[in-house]
């Protein structure tokens, strides 16, 4: 996997979170890479993530499946999820 | 002994000023002849083991046997009535749903249909367990219109009656359910009959497919209520709120109208075994809150201030057990969504 393609999705997932999302009080450079996504760690909750999945199928032209049982994995941590967007991505 | 001669609803009123001590087991303390006489008026006329309890309390010197049997009477009543209220489900699911579908083509006024015999099954019921002292609800706040305008009805949920409760003064009440009963071959078609919408398995995606389906009750005209804690209350507490129903109330246009439940003594609440039902008449209070506007406020914020007005509202018992709530919170289930 090409490092920086890598570096610069990531640096976008993080964005996407703080601005799809409107978290207010967290910037993107303090979410931690394997820092979980919901519960603890960021605390998103499951319209967070639809929402997510949106914005993420918006900018990168990478589809989420309601029924994909990766789902959870995918969405466990921004390194996750920034594998998965990396190896799928269409666009962006 | 003095007990009060029963009588009409009114004597629930201003029951709210009262404030129980609670003992170890966490049963409010009463004096008798409140407890039997107010509370649990028209026991002696059902000729119920609990007509008895005012003696009851003086057999507690003979080592409380008859106390143990009235308890024990209450709880085979209180497993009955479930055997009953199960057998009830089954007929209308495959007896009554079926003719319905026959002799009603409309999908809506079809699902009206079922709401209204259902509601009407579900009135009766609880009049029997009124009449039984094993149950009582008690409607404060409540209009005759309520529950017919399209909204989002967001309640916590101390019992397992709270939604037939609900369900008898406002039929066309959509509700949000455990998945597993929406696919359960008992009483699915009954459920999905009336118009129900299921939580979804839980999986992270799935909140989409139960947004979509409220959205559409909303946009039918049908009120729906959802439970935002996600499954019973804890003993005494309430789990934290989630914030889907503010969600699609926003997106649907349709103001939140609280329902604050407190049940007192608790009964059939989560957790509790049928058969410790409190010897006392549990009584269900259902207060109908104002209508919330959802159009200004953010979801979240309007989620965390309705939370705070429960927690506030309900102040009294949420306090007795406060650690509970913590302690609980870790086995909810993960089956319903927001």
């Amino acid at each position: 996997m090409n490092e920086s393609l890598h570096a610069s999705v990531k640096q976008s997932v993080k964005l996407l979170i703080v601005e799809s999302l409107m978290l207010e009080d967290v910037a993107p450079e303090q979410i931690v890479d394997d820092a979980p996504l919901f519960g603890e760690g960021l605390g998103l909750d499951s319209i967070d993530a639809l929402e997510l999945a949106i914005a993420i199928d918006k900018r990168f032209g990478v589809k989420i499946e309601a029924e994909d049982e990766r789902n959870r994995e995918i969405f466990r941590s921004v390194a996750s999820l920034t594998a998965h967007i990396a190896a799928n991505k269409t666009r962006g | 002994m003095v007990v009060r001669p029963s009588g009409p609803p009114s004597v629930h009123e201003g029951r709210g000023e009262q404030s129980p001590t609670l003992d170890e087991r966490g049963e409010p303390q009463r004096p008798p002849a409140l407890e039997h006489g107010v509370l649990c008026p028209r026991a002696e006329l059902a000729g119920l083991p609990v007509a008895r309890s005012a003696a009851g309390s003086l057999a507690l010197s003979r080592g409380g046997r008859l106390d143990a049997a009235i308890r024990f009477g209450r709880g085979m009543g209180v497993a009955l009535a479930i055997l009953f209220f199960w057998s009830g489900a089954f007929v209308l699911a495959w007896l009554v749903v079926p003719y319905v579908y026959l002799r009603e083509r409309d999908r809506l006024r079809r699902r009206r249909r079922m709401q209204r015999v259902v509601a009407a099954a579900w009135r009766w019921f609880h009049r029997q367990l009124d009449r039984t002292t094993l149950y009582r609800v008690v409607y404060e706040g409540l209009s005759e219109h309520d529950g017919e305008a399209p909204a989002v009805l967001v309640a916590n949920h101390p019992s397992l009656l709270d939604v037939t409760a609900i369900i008898s003064r406002m039929p066309s009440t959509c509700c949000v359910v455990k998945s597993s009963l929406m696919t359960s071959p008992l009483v699915g078609r009954l459920l999905r009959s009336l118009g129900h919408v299921s939580a979804g398995d839980g999986s992270l995606m799935s909140g989409a497919a139960v947004l979509d389906g409220v959205h559409d009750r909303l946009r039918e005209g049908f009120p729906v209520l959802v439970f935002p804690e996600g499954t019973r209350s804890p003993m005494g507490g309430m789990h934290p709120f989630r914030r889907g129903a503010f969600e699609i109330a926003q997106r649907a246009g349709v103001p939140v109208v609280p329902l604050f439940l407190r049940c007192e003594p608790p009964a059939l609440g989560k957790g509790t075994p049928v058969w410790r039902h409190p010897r006392r008449c549990p009584t269900l209070t259902v207060h109908v809150g104002g209508p919330l506007d959802t159009n200004g406020p953010e979801p979240r914020g309007l989620c965390k201030n309705v939370e705070r007005s429960f927690r506030g509202r309900l102040g009294l018992v949420a306090a007795a057990t406060a650690t509970s709530a913590h302690s609980s919170a870790a086995e909810r289930p993960g089956e319903t969504v927001k």
